[in-house]
């Protein structure tokens, strides 16, 4: 029962994925004709930890030159991907670039209001959502 | 000579005792992002807002505290414009669970009120 319930709560956490924000940043909210239309606009690309996926793999493997294997790789990877980064590392950096023109999309310029920006990841074993977040409010 | 290394190394254990327990309940700290807008001359209407949420272990499992503070600054200037937004976002870490919170200061003009 005890294997049955850390499975289930293992599977839960693999399919819900851990949220974290990195940084938030709100702007003025003109609220004097109303709270206004709220729209939100989202990007994203996958972030990938090889680290994980190769620790994962020694502990599968089951024998010692797998381990050791999985762990050369998993050193690398660490070299290679070493210092400060936010969230998990992405194959491209561009992924936000056409936020504005998305956020330019949802509201008339002279409309738009309460802009909230946000950095978040969405945490999977190995993979990870690295998201871009905007929050407006389109006046009436 | 041992008998001082042995003095010492009591202390320094004493030390370290006396720090992990005054740390133990205040957590550590973690200043994740500030941000600031352009502060407005009429300042008279100082509002505040909170989104916090914890989770044991730091297992979080949405964000969704964002929107409860942007809600809560919002229903505190009703009407007016909401200026000068300081946000600070920050998260503590304690043995066994972690917090995280976003506190945002700012300042309600209302429409007598507002020469910024």
């Amino acid at each position: 029962l005890k294997v049955k319930i850390l499975l289930g709560t293992a599977f839960y956490i693999f399919l819900t994925a851990c949220a974290s924000l990195h940084n938030i940043q709100i702007s003025e909210i003109d609220l004097t004709q109303g709270e206004g239309k709220r729209f939100e606009v989202k990007k994203n690309a996958m972030g990938l930890n090889v680290s994980e996926a190769a620790g994962i793999a020694g502990a599968v493997s089951g024998t010692k030159a797998g381990r050791s294997a999985a762990k050369t790789v998993s050193d690398v990877w660490k070299a290679i991907t070493y210092g400060p980064k936010t969230g998990e590392v992405t194959f491209t950096d561009k992924y936000a670039d056409d936020v504005p023109e998305l956020v330019a999309s949802s509201c008339s310029p002279n409309k738009m209001t309460g802009f909230v920006t946000a950095r978040e990841t969405n945490k999977y074993p190995v993979i990870s959502g690295e998201i871009i977040r905007v929050i407006g409010y389109c006046r009436k | 000579m041992r008998g001082d290394l042995m003095k010492n190394k009591k202390k320094l254990l004493t030390l370290l005792g006396l720090v992990f327990a005054i740390s133990l309940p205040q957590g550590c700290a973690s200043l994740k992002s500030v941000s600031s807008t352009r502060v407005p001359k009429n300042r008279t209407l100082p509002i505040k807002a909170e989104g916090f949420t914890w989770a044991i272990f730091g297992f979080h499992f949405s964000n969704s505290f964002v929107d409860e503070a942007i809600t809560d600054l919002q229903s505190k200037c009703t009407k007016g414009k909401i200026s000068g937004v300081y946000t600070k976002y920050s998260t503590r870490s304690y043995l066994f669970w972690t917090t995280r919170t976003i506190n945002v200061e700012a300042y309600c003009l209302k429409a007598n009120t507002r020469r910024a």
